[in-house]
């Protein structure tokens, strides 16, 4: 299935490269342009000023800064921002704090792609459907 | 690494103080990760550690083989000390089956419902 409307755009953060390849790999089978990767939570923060994705993706354990606080400093700034998380760390504080925060989703290591491509548009859509989506650099 | 309960400096590769048997590390019960005896959150995946529980760890039985190389017994052993019998009888017992240890284990079907986008 790809999105209707604009394709939307998206920024990959995570310390694995792995992990990085094999998001980008999920977002454009999902309909999105991936515009930039990083590995560090404070690249994060950049790259979402940089580039205003319609989506980026956040580890939680990365060097430097830790993807939750990065979210935090995103969503602080800008309340708008679609951030889903993708972590192996399943512990219920971190997941309910990533909520509080405002984070759009949390896609579970290890990914299953059909799930993530689904969960990726889902987030999508919704906040497209709340005018949200599409934020001009 | 220096004891928690006798203060007496041991390599950094022990798990168990080589004066006292008291344990140097502290394990997630969850994902394994070996942290300090004092640390609170644990370093491999966050989960709330309870550092009391190294601290009053006792020191691990010797294996088997090694109880036959046990001096004889001394004139009598303290409360938290195990006489060879009870070692040899904690020894043959069965090692229990681990209790579900991933009761809180989240499912994507979880965090799908949490944050309620449905895909």
């Amino acid at each position: 299935m790809t999105l209707p409307g604009p394709k939307p755009t998206a920024v990959v953060v995570d310390d694995s490269l792995t992990a990085r390849k094999m998001l980008r790999s999920i977002l454009e089978e999902a309909g999105f342009d991936v515009l930039a990767e990083g590995e560090q939570g404070d690249q994060a923060i950049m790259l979402y000023e940089q580039h205003r994705p319609s989506l980026i993706t956040l580890d939680i354990i990365m060097p430097i800064l830790d993807g939750i606080t990065a979210a935090a400093a995103i969503l602080r700034r800008h309340p708008e921002a679609v951030v889903v998380m993708c972590s192996s760390m399943s512990a219920r504080e971190k997941i309910l704090a990533c909520r509080e925060l405002g984070v759009k989703h949390f896609i579970l290591k290890p990914m299953v792609p059909e799930a993530a491509v689904k969960v990726v548009q889902s987030v999508i859509e919704q906040a497209r459907a709340h005018g949200k989506a599409e934020v001009s650099p | 690494m220096k004891c928690p309960s006798c203060q007496t400096r041991n390599r950094p590769d022990r798990r168990f103080c080589g004066q006292c048997g008291a344990a140097l590390v502290l394990e997630c019960s969850r994902c394994n990760f070996s942290n300090g005896p004092s640390d609170r959150f644990c370093g491999g995946c966050a989960e709330a550690l309870d550092p009391s529980a190294a601290q009053s760890a006792s020191p691990r039985p010797a294996p088997a083989a090694a109880t036959a190389r046990v001096p004889p017994p001394p004139q009598s052993y303290g409360s938290d000390m195990l006489s060879p019998q009870e070692l040899g009888e904690l020894l043959r017992k069965p090692t229990p089956a681990p209790t579900s240890s991933l009761p809180n284990r989240v499912t994507q079907e979880d965090l799908d419902r949490l944050f309620g986008v449905k895909p």
